[in-house]
């Protein structure tokens, strides 16, 4: 019985690969046949087959996309300049903390409804607005990407640049924001925030 | 580039030509999103991994020496990175003992799995280990084979039919309890 009972399971278990057609020509030659005596197993592949559909019915958001895209080519430009300057590979180059704060531009990018608009490019105020006023920041190396992120979403400040060579960050503050109240509130973040200078 | 060989491109990209890395990344971009998505629940999470896991490839495509499919590989990196963040962040207690069958009678399981159940079956897998849940999806979302899933999640051929069979399981349990017998 134990036999039986397993092999059964070891049906069970292939039908899934039988109904995404990834099965070798053994197996499912082996699945066909159970499939032919066995009203269970043919339930089975019914029900199987109703979940793979339903499940790639799902919508899971839009993805990003172009917009990611540029957002790696950035980060890949940036990290080949840095090291044709210092002279090292690029397969070194990318550092956690970059990622975590181009993660943060971008994160905001997405909350900012970036994503998926074609007329919008990534980074648009980076090279867009040249008249408002900036903040130049460097984090403290341990601050977290969460934090950060909730702490220019909290401001409305968009990372616009950086990091420089010597880990400096240009934060854009909205239109009409007091940039001396904000350099303030930034200094008061000492556990974020390492330096804060204005232009 | 669209459609062009995996294996090609990946080539090409260990060269540091960014074309091909476009369009690999074209080709897998809105899979890996989906498949991170579906497990972390938060799109701005899944972006961020979708965005270090094409850092890791472009760092690493070198290093890709061909035992497995390009897809497999690519996966295989965001399964750990996934499954890191799962580990790190989440704390929730997923059931993995193995539910009786729901109800055998003809026909009740794929009323309970069919289209109009979908926002159920989506809130069903958010209740499974996330081992079951990245087994049963890329059997059914990416059509990939036991053998690629098993080379993506690291662990045996067996365990991952194992894995896809207690996540239907348990999907049925979960669907039986939501929707209730009396909707069949």
């Amino acid at each position: 019985m134990a036999g039986v009972a397993d092999t059964r399971q070891e049906l069970e278990a292939l039908l899934p690969f039988y109904l995404n057609g990834t099965l070798g020509r053994e197996e499912r030659a082996r699945v066909d046949a159970a499939l032919r005596e066995d009203v269970t197993l043919r339930e089975q592949a019914r029900t199987l087959e109703e979940l793979r559909t339903t499940m790639h019915d799902i919508d899971f958001g839009q993805s990003p996309g172009e917009f990611g895209l540029a957002r790696l080519m950035r980060e890949i430009d940036r990290a080949e300049a840095a090291n044709a300057r210092v002279g090292t590979s690029r397969r070194h180059a990318l550092l956690p903390w970059g990622l975590a704060v181009a993660a943060s531009a971008a994160l905001l990018a997405v909350a900012l409804g970036w994503v998926g608009s074609e007329q919008t490019a990534p980074y648009l105020q980076a090279s867009g607005d040249a008249e408002g006023s900036y903040l130049t920041v460097a984090f403290q190396p341990d601050a977290s990407q969460s934090d950060v992120s909730n702490m220019l979403l909290e401001q409305g400040l968009v990372i616009v640049d950086g990091p420089s060579a010597i880990g400096l960050y240009r934060l854009s503050p909205g239109k009409g924001a007091d940039v001396e109240a904000l350099a303030a509130d930034l200094r008061a973040r000492g556990e974020l925030i390492e330096s804060v200078d204005l232009p | 580039m669209a459609g062009e060989n995996l294996e090609e491109l990946i080539r090409r990209t260990s060269q540091s030509d960014k074309a091909a890395f476009s369009a690999l990344y074209r080709q897998l971009e809105g899979p890996l999103f989906r498949f991170i998505r579906s497990k972390l629940n938060d799109p701005f999470e899944a972006a961020d991994i979708v965005h270090e896991v094409f850092l890791e490839v472009w760092n690493n495509a070198g290093r890709f020496e061909g035992r497995s499919s390009v897809k497999s590989w690519v996966f295989g990196i965001a399964y750990r990175k996934t499954m890191d963040v799962f580990r790190k962040s989440h704390r929730i207690d997923y059931s993995d003992d193995l539910p009786d069958t729901v109800d055998d009678s003809p026909g009740a399981e794929a009323c309970l799995v069919s289209a109009q159940n979908g926002q159920h079956v989506q809130a069903c897998l958010a209740t499974l280990k996330p081992e079951h849940r990245s087994a049963i999806e890329l059997a059914f979302f990416e059509d990939l084979s036991y053998r690629e899933i098993s080379e993506i999640s690291e662990v045996p051929e067996g365990t991952v039919k194992t894995r896809v069979y207690h996540a239907k399981q348990l999907l049925m349990h979960c669907l039986a309890g939501r929707i209730g017998k009396e909707a069949l």
